[in-house]
């Protein structure tokens, strides 16, 4: 998961859905721990477009 | 740092600020916490209530935190087919629009000045535990690192509760049960009447959701739509463009705040209660499904769970059992209607542009006495048989 932090205006919808409780939205900043596993849900749900999956081909 | 309190309070949104307010009066030790240096700030919000659940919650109408008064709804469906409802045939009557940025740090200061500790700029990032038991809350912030023992937390710590999760119950979202939410706040735009809230409807608008056009003053307003994660197709911001690109009304105006979240519609969860742990507001999803409002019932849950809370670290006991208080009174006072707005919901998701043209259509033509889901609903079935099937389960 990437977060494009000029976009981002840190609304944490993307930690709501996350099924495997991994990402951490504060004032400064948006954490993700380990465990992702780029399942895209947080893409989706995404208000400001600002979160990108890269997935490997 | 350690800390010692009866109660610690997560989250100072509106359900956060009146458990500690409810929690204080009782004459306990309480401790509110938020992430945010600025209380209200980012908004995440339409902003709009009715005035009915102020009043009972006794927060008298300030005129510094109400920036509009509506007593008018328009719906426009998918082909421009428009339904108005004046005012006292709505239930809940007058609506307010909030200045939330304003609101919520008045929500704070009264439990503030019940005694209630706040600290801002705090982020929780763990529960303490001992032997499977809730002991209060890790956090980090303006003070560095900090330890609250507690014998309840009050998770208010708003959709898909990390807190409630880290005590083992799964809050997290499933598409079908968000909409992703966006919001400007536009200045320089002009609507029929600043006392009119505005709905558009329709599946190339915004799949699974709509458009609100909430006024605040003359020529300024909350433009804003959400759309149910499971249809998004684009980002929502990218849907809210092209709506203000299309109305002539909005498209000169100026935009000078954009706001997002998610908003949680499928239904409060489960259960919202465990040995010392309450959840409250949209970290138990105590939201309208079909409008997606929630601010009154955060407010009317808090207020319970503050009391229930205060009464259980008084009587030593905090285990489940005790806590369910809480969990039964807030679903006695708005369990049915949520599960009725949930059934709603899931009806209004399934419906095309043609049913709803056909339902706007029936309704623009009747004269109600009252609005009510069930009158509206009645309404439609008397006009349009055809869609009973889909509509059956909610009468």
């Amino acid at each position: 998961m990437k977060v494009n932090m000029a976009n981002c205006i840190r609304c944490g919808a993307c930690a709501s859905v996350c099924p495997v409780n991994v990402i951490e939205v504060s004032d400064s900043q948006v954490r993700v721990e380990k465990g992702c596993t780029n399942c895209g849900v947080c893409e989706r749900v995404c208000p400001m477009g600002a979160v990108k999956i890269e997935r490997k081909i | 740092m350690s800390e010692k309190y009866d109660i610690v309070v997560v989250g100072a949104g509106p359900a956060g600020s009146m458990a500690a307010r409810a929690a204080a009066r009782s004459g306990a030790k309480i401790l509110l916490l938020d992430k945010r240096r600025e209380l209200g700030v980012p908004v995440q919000c339409g902003e709009a209530i009715s005035e009915d659940p102020l009043k009972d919650l006794g927060i008298k109408p300030d005129p510094r935190w109400i920036a509009g008064r509506t007593n008018v709804v328009k719906i426009v469906s998918p082909s421009g087919v428009v339904v108005r409802i004046a005012e006292k045939k709505i239930v809940g009557k007058v609506g307010y629009i909030l200045d939330r940025k304003v609101f919520d740090k008045h929500l704070a200061m009264l439990a503030a000045k019940e005694g209630a500790d706040v600290k801002v700029g705090t982020l929780v990032d763990g529960l303490m535990m001992e032997s499977g038991k809730i002991k209060g809350v890790r956090a980090h912030g303006i003070d560095g690192r900090l330890e609250v023992l507690a014998d309840v937390v009050i998770a208010a710590d708003g959709i898909g509760s990390r807190i409630a999760r880290w005590a083992g119950m799964n809050t997290a979202l499933k598409l079908v049960d968000i909409e992703s939410g966006v919001q400007f706040q536009m200045v320089g735009i002009d609507f029929e009447s600043s006392s009119m809230m505005e709905f558009y409807i329709g599946s190339k608008i915004v799949p699974g959701g709509y458009v609100w056009i909430f006024p605040k003053g003359e020529d300024m307003a909350n433009v804003g739509l959400g759309v149910l994660g499971s249809r998004a197709e684009r980002p929502a911001i990218e849907y809210l463009r092209d709506f203000v690109n299309k109305m002539p009304s909005l498209r000169k105006g100026k935009i000078i705040e954009i706001n997002a979240g998610g908003i949680p519609v499928g239904g409060p969860i489960k259960r919202t209660v465990k040995d010392n742990l309450l959840i409250v507001g949209d970290a138990a999803r105590q939201v309208n499904p079909l409008d997606g409002g929630g601010i009154d019932l955060a407010m009317q849950a808090g207020d319970i769970a503050g009391e229930v809370a205060a009464k259980a670290v008084a009587e030593g006991d905090v285990s489940e059992k005790r806590l369910n208080e809480y969990e039964r009174r807030w679903r006695e006072q708005m369990g049915r209607r949520l599960e009725r707005y949930l059934k709603a919901k899931n009806v209004f998701i399934t419906l095309s542009d043609q049913d709803l043209d056909r339902l706007a259509e029936a309704l623009s033509e009747v004269k109600f006495e009252r609005i009510s889901l069930t009158d509206m609903l009645k309404a439609l079935l008397k006009a349009h048989p055809k869609l009973l099937w889909k509509l059956r389960g909610l009468i």
